[in-house]
């Protein structure tokens, strides 16, 4: 059985199409199984009846919980919610996708979804830092393991503008990951609820956060779960992007031309526009508007999608820079580790992948 | 026929040698997607926990020439080839009724050309029709085709069943957007309607299949013409007294200028989904209208188009409502919305000439709700012709029968009684959702003996009766 306003939603979106022109992963595989649409019937089946089987699993799974239908829904229904919630079930019920199940005994055996027995490798690079600060930032995962420059050029932008920060020398997952694995089950919660008092311990009042990602999961679910009170929580392009009007961070312009890759969970999940658009404008970056930007951004997948179905993924890159080539830009701008680290494997010949961080540290 | 042993591997494999691996299922998950599209019959059953009707084989060729090949494999083995793009169709006319082949065309959604000086777009058939109009839009065009199902229709599939846009009455049909297509033939031939505007040579083969719903073939490719975004789009409403007078009226507006919409609505839509959507409270029959193009050409269309509805008698209720129409001009399809399970519900809309259209409204209302108590009539009209108009009316119950089979039967009745209502009136089966599974049976009674011209050009083309088999009465 779905929860009651699982199955509600799912009836509601079994018989609807209008979001089909705005998924991501309809759009690049053309799959009817993978849309909300299809989900929505799939789930109202079931509770009718027909079996939840690795096939119906398997198509929970191929989709990026990026939000973009229902950022498009006039009645506000929320695919992404009875998606998790059959993600869930498919784990308890061992259907879920083997690549799925053994990225979930990765995090649980070494507390990384890349499976790496040492993580704070960017804590060592970062230089001395005070022990206890009043700003935290959060590197995240893919930035640790993956994409480390993104978080170098933040930490290096941040001791430009004479921040006084700390970053955690063995900095836990926030649970963002294996939250859109599993649904927000109680191991997730259990792993928040350790990552929120390693923060809380640190005495940090600002927790600014460098991967959207965990910003989306710090700010929407730590909050529905209690958890982090009293600490405000920021996005790194947020608080990067008040440095720079507050004349902390002196900017050179670039002169170069680009389209952003705006992370979905800064726009959608947060309500988040402008601040990279704000650091990209005190870079001097010409921009090349996309038809989809703002809260209609196309997602380029996650890091846990990227795991499963890679070769989704790299469509959706492709996609993503058919639309920029399409305009006379080459260059795509990211704000996001994970957008850096999945655009970077499958950008199309001729298409460069570029970091704000990277950019921004270079200019100031 | 039934398939026995390990034929269905040997088609299976064969159809992966055809697509590629990646493009070949028969999971559960896909074929499920593929058992119910809008009409209200698909929707019935799984809503009442019925099994819908599902395909042996999901394929999704990526290009016309793979599209060929699965033709050719479906004609050897005598499989039903059911074409799907959006699935948004209301008729039925992409259900796998027959089992066999869906074919998802929308991995064919490449844009192949924009050519700002003739004003055309070309594209694979597969392309959501949504993406096509942002193509033209970046270069400052529109395609001007503008459906409630923009964002989930593909091109293909608007092609199939000759539908329309919101602008029709100043840009036309689908029929008059198109320009050209590539047809992959059921034999596996890859042809081409004349690329150029007008000719006289022969007869013109494009419009054989604009409408054809997957029938005689399935459009791989097709040509657009593109109109520059409009200088200004301006909106009004007004009231009229009644629909009689509404129709009086909007007949002699577009007569006179050329609005992109009008719409005009009975007594009982403006106090129902109006009222809802749009927020406007009054009695009478509410009729919203837009005008677009250059400024000084519309401002004369305007001045034109009050002195016509002020000789109706029409109260003008000014620009807001128009604007808060076209602003919510796809809310009134969202869940919550729109009718939805399990009420049942359809729309029966029809053309005809100016004489008839209104003799049909009354006929097919009185038809409709003599055929069951509590089923609710509503209408509007607003897609206009010179020499005629449609109208879109809706038959809504609240609390159908329970049973599947009842359901099934009343249904069938309702449709039956209100298009021969339109037929016995001067009307047609169909003004722009097609014919698809529902109305098939109803084909001959439309057409009389003009159906063996169109069964004579589906033996000629399709003499394995492969193609969509149960739609459109063929």
């Amino acid at each position: 059985m779905f929860s009651k306003d699982s199955a509600r939603q799912a009836d509601a979106c079994r018989f609807c199409w209008m979001c089909r022109h705005i998924c991501p992963v309809a759009g690049a595989t053309g799959s009817e199984a993978w849309t909300p649409r299809a989900r929505g019937l799939m789930i109202s089946m079931i509770e009718r009846g027909t079996e939840f089987d690795k096939d119906i699993a398997e198509a929970m799974y191929h989709c990026t919980l990026c939000d973009a239908c229902a950022n498009d829904c006039v009645t506000g229904y929320k695919p992404s919610e009875y998606t998790r919630e059959a993600r869930m079930r498919a784990v308890v019920e061992d259907l879920a996708p083997a690549a799925v199940i053994k990225m979930i005994d990765t995090i649980s055996e070494c507390g990384n979804i890349f499976g790496l027995s040492a993580m704070g490798k960017l804590f060592e690079k970062a230089g001395k830092l005070p022990e206890k600060a009043e700003v935290l930032l959060f590197i995240g995962q893919t930035a640790e393991a993956m994409r480390a420059d993104t978080g170098v050029h933040a930490i290096s932008i941040l001791k430009k503008a004479g921040i006084d920060f700390t970053v955690l020398a063995d900095e836990p997952a926030s649970g963002a990951y294996l939250g859109e694995l599993m649904g927000y089950t109680g191991d997730v919660q259990a792993v928040a609820a350790h990552t929120a008092k390693m923060i809380a311990d640190t005495g940090a009042k600002t927790l600014v956060v460098l991967n959207p990602a965990d910003a989306a999961m710090f700010k929407e679910q730590y909050g529905a779960w209690g958890l982090l009170s009293g600490i405000e929580i920021v996005t790194a392009t947020a608080f990067i992007a008040a440095l720079i009007a507050d004349g902390k961070l002196k900017v050179k312009k670039a002169g170069i031309a680009g389209s952003l890759q705006e992370p979905v969970k800064l726009t959608r999940a947060l309500d988040e526009i402008a601040p990279f658009k704000a650091i990209a404008d005190a870079c001097g970056i010409e921009l090349t508007e996309l038809f989809l930007n703002g809260k209609m951004s196309r997602c380029i997948g996650t890091v846990p999608f990227d795991v499963y179905a890679p070769e989704v993924a790299a469509q959706m890159v492709r996609v993503r820079c058919e639309d920029a080539v399409r305009l006379g830009s080459n260059l795509i701008i990211t704000a996001s580790p994970d957008d850096f680290y999945i655009m970077s494997k499958y950008a199309t010949d001729g298409v460069k992948i570029a970091d704000i961080y990277e950019i921004l540290d270079g200019l100031c | 026929m039934e398939l026995r042993g390990f034929m269905h591997e040997m088609i299976l494999t064969e159809l992966e040698d055809a697509v590629g691996v990646e493009n070949v299922s028969h999971s559960s998950d896909q074929k499920l997607a593929y058992g119910t599209d809008y009409f209200w019959l698909a929707r019935m059953t799984v809503d009442k926990g019925g099994n819908p009707a599902l395909p042996d084989y999901v394929v999704r060729p990526g290009c016309a020439e793979e599209v060929s090949k699965v033709l050719k494999i479906a004609n050897y083995y005598k499989l039903p080839v059911q074409t799907w793009g959006g699935g948004s169709g209301s008729q039925g006319g992409a259900l796998p009724m027959a089992g066999g082949i869906v074919l998802d065309i929308k991995r064919m959604d490449k844009l192949l050309d924009i050519d700002t000086k003739a004003g055309t777009i070309t594209c694979e058939t597969g392309m959501i029709f949504q993406t096509l109009e942002w193509y033209a839009n970046e270069q400052g065009f529109s395609v001007m085709h503008l459906p409630s199902c923009l964002t989930c229709c593909t091109v293909g599939g608007a092609l199939a069943h000759n539908g329309i846009g919101i602008l029709s009455t100043k840009y036309g049909k689908i029929d008059d957007q198109c320009l050209s297509v590539e047809v992959a033939l059921p034999n596996g031939d890859i042809i081409n309607t004349l690329p150029v505007p007008k000719h006289s040579s022969g007869p013109n083969l494009l419009p054989l299949f604009l409408g054809s719903e997957g029938t005689l073939g399935i459009m791989t490719k097709a040509k657009f013409k593109m109109t520059k975004l409009p200088e200004v789009r301006r909106h009004h409403a007004f009231l009229f007294k009644d629909i009689s007078t509404g129709y009086d009226a909007c007949r002699e507006i577009v007569q006179t200028v050329k609005p992109s919409i009008v719409r005009l609505f009975d007594e009982a839509e403006t106090v129902s989904i109006i009222k809802k959507v749009i927020g406007f409270e009054k009695r009478g029959s509410f009729m919203n209208l837009t005008v677009e193009g250059h400024a000084k050409i519309v401002a004369a269309e305007e001045e034109l188009i009050l002195d016509i509805c002020k000789k109706y008698d029409a109260e003008y209720l000014g620009t807001e409502y128009g604007e808060k129409w076209f602003e919510n001009r796809i809310t009134f399809f969202y869940p919550g919305y729109i009718m939805n399970n399990p009420q049942m519900f359809g729309t029966l809309d029809t053309v005809a000439t100016y004489d008839n259209i209104e003799k049909i409204y009354w006929a097919m209302k009185k038809a409709v709700e003599e055929t069951y108590d509590g089923v609710r009539f509503i209408s509007h009209s607003s897609h206009w012709y010179d020499w005629g108009c449609m109208n879109y009316s809706r038959f809504i119950i609240d609390n159908p029968p329970e049973d599947q089979e009842e359901c099934i039967r009343l249904h069938n009745r309702i449709w039956n009684a209100g298009v021969r209502a339109a037929i016995a009136n001067g009307g047609v089966i169909n003004d722009h959702h097609g014919v698809g599974l529902k109305l098939g049976r109803l084909m001959k009674e439309s057409y009389g003996p003009a159906m063996q011209v169109l069964q004579g050009i589906k033996k000629e083309l399709d003499p394995n009766g492969i193609m969509n088999p149960y739609k459109m009465g063929l």
